[in-house]
């Protein structure tokens, strides 16, 4: 409860703020207000319900006369302007947006990009899971989702995941109920260019726990014993 | 607090806003129900007189606030010279023009307080809905308090990103600013569930 309220409110507050930025250049110089930006983000990262809620939030301050609408419009005058249809489409396309990533988080073109994301932060795509919940901030701090939050049993490649490890039991360590994670969530480490290092590496199918000593161990330690078959 | 409410007092500060706001919706309702141009101008008229009271830079002000309708009242003008439609043109530009400007008036002579607690008290019923009054009155004044809080956030963002590159920042802060306004809610919803909760 606490969490929507805050997270419609911070988000009403955060399109407000990207119209306050004079204009974002998008592609070569096609002037793109950073507002509708923030319109689509709020559906996309609250969800459709609350990113829609969220963008009403911000259509009742701007009607009750505040001038946060990008240029620095806002007041009853808007709400009577010519432009009012992009307002009255605004919560709808929050919606929208919101709806697509909540339904199709993974349309076939997705594939690719779920295969990287996969590869560089396993899990990641799973955080939707209750039982595998974890936090996007999580994956950013660590480079890779908590151990205890990767799904456990069979992994996309059919091999089996550690299911021995200490912390994969029933009892495993959960995360609080979380904000539904979505794509720009998902694309932040990515983006940011935080280069995880997938645990996968250290997955006993795939490494023989064979440790490499030092090299001066290696001259000091008598040769082995050649096995004679 | 940047509002759009005109410093300079009027009489119309003293009305109560949910007159104002009944008398606004009622006065629109006529502007689209009249068509002659001769009307429509009496109108815009009597709206420029309700804005005469506060002096010259209160009108100053309204005018302001009207001008970005300009590219649309062209747009208009020409489409209807063009089609050989000029009284139907005027009248569409004045009932534009009035309408706007009636609601700005409103807008310049009303606090927000004052247009918050209407607001609430229009929204009481939604409690029916599982929205209640408090609620909203909590996600209003949350948004407003970090208007300021995001604000400074984003500017910070985007001179760490100028002490990097020489390039401009563009679209690229977005993605953090949407981290720090995520980790901002989370906080704020642990501050508040500690202090009683939202509801």
């Amino acid at each position: 409860m606490e969490r929507s309220l805050t997270h419609i409110a911070l988000f009403a507050a955060l399109i407000a703020v990207l119209g306050l930025v004079p204009k974002i250049d998008l592609m070569a110089g096609v002037p793109i207000t950073a507002q509708s930006l923030g319109i689509m983000l709020c559906g996309t990262v609250l969800g459709a319900k609350r990113g829609a809620l969220a963008v009403l939030l911000f259509l009742l301050l701007v009607a009750a006369g505040l001038p946060l609408l990008s240029g620095g419009r806002g007041g009853l005058g808007v709400f009577a302007g010519p432009s009012v249809g992009y307002l009255l489409g605004f919560p709808v396309a929050a919606f929208v947006a919101g709806w697509i990533v909540e339904r199709w988080s993974a349309p076939p073109w997705h594939r690719g990009l779920r295969r990287g994301l996969h590869r560089r932060h396993p899990g990641a795509l799973r955080l939707r899971h209750p039982r595998h919940g974890t936090d996007a901030r999580q994956i950013l701090a660590r480079g890779c989702a908590p151990r205890h939050t990767l799904p456990r049993g069979r992994s996309d490649q059919g091999r089996p995941r550690r299911p021995d490890h200490p912390r994969a039991g029933p009892d495993a360590p959960r995360c609080p109920a979380l904000p539904p994670l979505t794509l720009p969530r998902l694309l932040c480490p990515s983006i940011l260019g935080v280069r995880g290092q997938s645990p996968r590496r250290y997955h006993p199918s795939r490494t023989k726990a064979v440790p490499i000593p030092p090299a001066a161990a290696m001259a000091a330690s008598p040769r082995p014993p050649a096995v004679s078959w | 607090m940047l509002t759009l409410t005109s410093p300079v007092e009027t009489p119309w500060h003293r009305w109560p806003a949910g007159a104002k706001l009944a008398a606004l919706c009622g006065f629109t309702v006529l502007l689209f129900a009249l068509a002659s141009p001769v009307a429509l101008a009496a109108c815009l008229a009597a709206i420029t007189a309700l804005y005469l009271p506060g002096g010259a830079a209160f009108l100053r002000l309204g005018a302001r606030l009207l001008w970005p309708l300009w590219p649309f009242v062209a747009i208009v003008g020409l489409w209807h010279l063009w089609i050989g439609d000029g009284q139907g043109g005027l009248a569409v530009i004045l009932r534009l023009l009035t309408a706007v400007a009636a609601a700005n008036l409103v807008t310049m002579t009303t606090r927000l307080s004052d247009m918050i607690a209407v607001i609430e008290r229009l929204a009481a019923p939604l409690a029916r809905l599982g929205l209640p009054p408090r609620t909203l009155a909590l996600a209003i004044a949350l948004m407003i308090r970090f208007l300021p809080v995001l604000s400074d956030r984003l500017s910070q963002i985007s001179e760490s990103w100028r002490a990097r590159s020489p390039r401009r920042p563009g679209w690229r802060i977005l993605t953090p600013a949407t981290l720090a306004a995520l980790d901002d809610a989370d906080r704020v919803a642990e501050a508040l569930r500690a202090r009683g909760g939202a509801g």
